[in-house]
């Protein structure tokens, strides 16, 4: 019985996965406000920038917490399952595609569709980092891309995005190592500094 | 070792770094146009995290309040009582009501087995009481065998008139002496009386108790046979008592088993009504 209110701003994401199993909607919504925006960000790098099916996966990880909460285990950080149960979702959707092309199970391949995708923008588009650095990002390899962006644009730490992977440490910090090297390399034409 | 990579790249150009500082980071830089390009892409990146436009549809969020609401909506106890989605049958209030029944239905045949225990009880009380009885019995013989001793004065005083009587019905008193003669010589005592388990009829008893004999008792005066006759009946009445306690206690067993299965029958009864009923409603 929970006999002193939760404050929703300041509270954990494990307790309010907690009030949020016993039918708390107001800790749903303090959940969903938290992790909506950067899940979808990251579905929408790793679907090759398709914001409607990021947004469709976004919808399908936050009905599986409401039909399913019991899934979540409280002794784990709340943060790194969600990311993970992601990661496991876009590796689902890698499989599913590439059944459905009949292409090989090699993930890279479907990385290589977002480049088509790019070479139809135009010219002034190009010349923005943003599109430019996507389009880098995409032409990663798909492990030291998903380091990379978990580490730089959700914000991550290394422990936790080796639990989020599944990989040790020493495997993270190399790969995001690799990851850097290789962007910083292809994006220094970008470089406002030497323009 | 990231953190510090980019706090070095944010607030230091590359002549500012320290020998150790470029020697910890050899891997990914080593000229001073591979550390400028780690600063635009992580200056840049973070401009372009801010800029990001990425929000989430509200048509998402309507949807998921929706999704949630039906889910938690039947947490209630009344809509755990009367699931939607499940047969009548299946319902939680309907098996309670179905047990409760079963339960009320179970409780009086066990009462009923309750009860045997207070039944053996007063089967012990009647044998006390059989007991009780026999040393009465017992006592009353006593007594009854003491008496004549004491109504020997009066045997004296009508000595003439009984052997008048004797004389005149001689032939009779030959037959009781016969009688007498058909009892156990061994058996009998030295001073002409028969031991108290061997008493086996009236006569018997006329004999250890040194009463006269049916035939002698019609010559005595009406006094002295009323007495006989009262002690008589008062035995008689003793061992009658006896046997009509025992009835009276098989009596009251026999009804009271009768009670319980008439009680069972009953519950039966209704048992077959309620089944009947549920099966109707089925």
């Amino acid at each position: 019985m929970q006999l002193v209110r939760i404050a929703y701003k300041t509270e954990s994401d494990e307790n309010l996965m907690r009030a949020m199993a016993r039918g708390d909607k107001r800790a749903f919504d303090e959940i969903y406000t938290r992790y909506a925006d950067s899940l979808k960000r990251y579905f929408k790098r790793m679907l090759w920038k398709d914001e409607l099916k990021a947004e469709d996966f976004v919808h399908d990880i936050f009905a599986k917490l409401i039909r399913k909460p019991d899934y979540f285990d409280v002794s784990r950080s709340f943060k790194t399952w969600v990311f993970s149960v992601a990661c496991n979702m876009c590796k689902n959707e890698y499989k599913k595609q590439s059944i459905r092309k009949g292409t090989s199970l090699d993930i890279e391949d479907h990385y290589s569709l977002s480049d088509t995708r790019v070479n139809v923008l135009n010219e002034v588009e190009m010349n923005q980092f943003g599109v430019a650095y996507e389009e880098k990002l995409g032409q990663l390899k798909p492990e030291h891309r998903e380091v990379f962006t978990l580490r730089h644009m959700d914000g991550l730490s290394i422990k936790e995005i080796a639990e989020i992977v599944q990989a040790n440490e020493g495997t993270v910090k190399s790969r995001l190592f690799y990851a850097t090297k290789q962007l910083a390399e292809k994006l220094k034409e970008y470089n406002p500094v030497l323009e | 070792m990231e953190d510090k990579l980019q706090e070095i790249l944010f607030s230091k150009s590359f002549s500012e770094l320290t020998e150790k500082e470029k020697s910890s980071f050899v891997d990914l830089f080593n000229s001073e146009e591979e550390y400028e390009s780690l600063q635009s892409l992580f200056t840049q990146l973070e401009e372009y995290k801010k800029d990001q436009p990425v929000a989430s549809h509200h048509k998402t969020k309507v949807s998921l309040d929706d999704l949630f609401v039906n889910q938690h909506q039947s947490v209630g106890f009344v809509a755990r009582l009367f699931p939607p989605n499940k047969p009548f049958y299946l319902s939680p209030i309907f098996q309670l009501a179905a047990l409760l029944v079963i339960i009320a239905l179970l409780y009086p045949l066990t009462q009923n087995d309750i009860e045997k225990p207070i039944q053996l009880a007063k089967n012990e009380d009647s044998s006390t009481k059989k007991i009780e009885n026999k040393s009465r019995e017992k006592t009353l013989k006593q007594k009854i065998v003491a008496q004549p001793e004491l109504k020997q004065p009066n045997e004296t005083s009508s000595k003439s008139t009984d052997k008048a009587l004797q004389k005149s019905n001689s032939s009779e008193g030959r037959a009781e002496d016969s009688e007498y003669a058909s009892f156990p010589q061994a058996s009998t005592v030295a001073d002409g009386r028969i031991p108290e388990n061997e008493i086996k009829s009236e006569s018997d008893y006329r004999f250890s108790s040194n009463l006269p004999s049916k035939d002698q008792e019609k010559s005595t005066p009406n006094r002295k046979k009323s007495e006989s006759e009262s002690l008589l009946k008062e035995k008689l009445i003793l061992s009658e008592d006896v046997s009509f306690s025992t009835v009276l206690d098989e009596n009251k067993v026999f009804q009271k088993n009768e009670k319980q299965k008439q009680i069972k029958v009953k519950s039966l009864g209704e048992n077959t009504s309620v089944l009947a009923v549920l099966s109707a409603i089925y």
